[in-house]
């Protein structure tokens, strides 16, 4: 057994988040550390990297973002899911943290919340109303929890890493963790540079073999399977890719 | 000394990043020549863009790993975009597949053209697991493998490598005659097989494609074997590829008639300082037994 092994386990429950996100907890409990993730294996379908939003049990929460993640509808409780993982590195965590989660970036911001054991601050970013996730669970695990929309149809009115600067000067921490769209990500660790505040980041990059030897899924010269998916804010903006551009399944660069 | 010269260039030590391995962007390319290669190897660029098979892609046994990429490459045109301005001091490979001679020859003279800093092209012609390609081609058979280098050296003068496979019968038969059309190095060889691995829970073959190439330790015995038999057979140098993880690995290939070593699989097992670790020990083993020069072991293990 390697974090290499096929593992199988029985769907528990599915809960639908929001029109375009749903929650697949399922009977495993796994060791894992808040930024890892996962390489799902729907048989026929291929294979995907997905995060983990909670370990015990194992919670998976999908946006249905493209064919992959449509064949997720389908699944039910009783139904079989296979993964791989946890893969690559985590977040390494400090006393008290501001988490900027955007879109699906609330998977593994969740169950770093949760595991950290820190004061946790948040900011919840999503385009509107309707495509807000989580936002329950951050309040309970939240000092303070500002949700920020797009359109305004829920909360404070812009994006999240301006919500992001109204917590940064109300409270003081030792980090600001981010999961999300990468422009939004970099945004943010701008600011954090010209904040002096250490920021770690959890990025993607198009995935093949999830284990380093396949050469697909590079931001620079770093691997965001095996290196990453989590890097420093000062790793992120030292290459010229990070916020501009990535790569298709051909390898071709693409402009984000 | 582990220090050693290919086509005229200088290698640090005899390892080279097999191909298919963090082949996909100089950035990565030069990555691996830092943490220790010889040399490296692009991902073999075919003259369209390929996405490559369905995942998963690649998946561990008990004794290597089997994987179906399916050549995922962005096209010869944006490749050699990508690999362009190589300014490192380890040689750069540039890999190829083509569907027919023709593609091969087509690709060898784009590259020829575009005046690429490149110290050899390597023509990948025994992938086990793509249709149109390799051996599902039958592109390592020996008449088939004399027409591809032939076609290949009238477009170019880089010097040309050609991967055989250790899979098929007749992997001697084809060195001889890539050697007699004017192949300059043979490497043997790509990964064997095919192979599968099926998840006995979902009662399905795990790899996307159904089946693909073993690499890693398993391989090792046949492959090793298979260069031992082309070094009674030809002249040129020989790339060793399959399953080398440690320095006595690579001795043991030197010592079949290996010049130099294509690393990959060792990067899952022992990261990217594979190249670095396995050159060190393969240096140590050498100073423990009295020999200044690598040189001096290859072909050692023939009468």
């Amino acid at each position: 057994m390697t974090e290499y092994s096929m593992l199988t386990a029985r769907i528990a429950k599915v809960q639908k988040e929001n029109y375009r996100m749903t929650t697949y907890e399922l009977d495993y409990k796994l060791e894992a550390e808040p930024g890892q993730f996962l390489m799902l294996w729907l048989p026929g379908k291929g294979e995907k990297p997905m995060g983990i939003a909670d370990t015990e049990p194992l919670t998976l929460s999908v946006a249905h973002v493209g064919d992959f993640t449509e064949e997720m509808r389908n699944l039910k409780e009783g139904d079989l899911l296979s993964f791989r993982g946890p893969m690559g590195n985590g977040f390494k965590t400090k006393k008290s943290m501001l988490l900027v989660a955007g879109g699906s970036g609330v998977v593994p911001m969740h169950l770093l919340a949760k595991k950290s054991g820190a004061r946790i601050f948040t900011v919840l970013g999503a385009r509107n109303k309707d495509e807000l996730a989580y936002e329950k669970r951050f309040k309970k695990l939240s000092e303070e929890l500002l949700v920020a929309t797009d359109d305004g149809s829920k909360g404070f009115k812009g994006n999240a890493v301006e919500a992001a600067k109204k917590l940064l000067e109300k409270h003081a921490v030792d980090l600001v963790c981010s999961c999300g769209p990468e422009r939004m990500m970099k945004a943010l660790a701008e600011l954090c540079k010209k904040k002096n505040v250490p920021c770690q980041l959890s990025l993607e990059r198009y995935m093949k073999c999830g284990t380093g030897i396949c050469g697909s899924c590079m931001l620079g010269d770093k691997r965001v399977c095996k290196d990453g998916p989590v890097f420093t804010g000062e790793e992120a903006l030292s290459s010229k890719e990070f916020g501009n551009m990535k790569r298709d399944a051909s390898g071709r660069p693409v402009r984000l | 000394m582990i220090e050693i010269k290919l086509f005229g260039k200088k290698m640090k030590n005899p390892t080279i990043l097999a191909s298919g391995i963090l082949g996909v962007t100089k950035q990565s390319l030069e990555r691996v020549a830092k943490e220790g290669a010889g040399a490296v190897t692009t991902k073999s660029l075919t003259t369209e863009p390929r996405k490559g098979h369905e995942g998963p892609n690649i998946v561990e046994t008990d004794c290597g790993l089997i994987n179906a990429m399916g050549y995922p490459n962005p096209g010869i045109k944006d490749g050699l975009t990508e690999f362009s301005d190589w300014k490192m001091k380890e040689p750069l490979i540039i890999s190829t597949a083509g569907k027919d001679r023709d593609e091969f020859s087509e690709l060898a003279s784009t590259i020829e053209k575009s005046k690429i800093k490149c110290a050899a092209l390597e023509a990948a012609i025994s992938c086990p697991h793509t249709p149109g390609y390799g051996l599902m081609a039958g592109q390592s058979d020996p008449e088939s493998v004399s027409k591809t280098v032939k076609a290949i050296k009238k477009k170019t003068k880089i010097p040309l490598i050609v991967k055989l496979s250790p899979s098929t019968p007749g992997e001697v038969a084809a060195a001889k005659e890539a050697e007699k059309a004017g192949a300059d190095a043979i490497n043997m060889g790509n990964t064997l097989g095919p192979g599968m691995k099926i998840d006995i829970e979902r009662k399905k073959p795990v790899i996307g494609f159904g089946c693909g190439g073993l690499s890693g330790p398993a391989m090792k015995p046949v492959a090793l074997r298979c260069v031992y038999d082309i070094y009674e057979s030809v002249k040129i140098p020989i790339i060793g590829t399959g399953g080398i993880t440690t320095g006595e690995d690579l001795i043991e290939y030197v010592m079949a008639g290996a010049t130099a070593v294509g690393v990959g699989t060792a990067v899952h097992y022992r990261g990217l300082s594979s190249f670095r670790r396995i050159s060190d020990e393969a240096k140590t083993w050498l100073e423990d037994h009295g020999y200044s020069n690598i040189k001096d072991i290859i072909g050692a293990a023939h009468d």
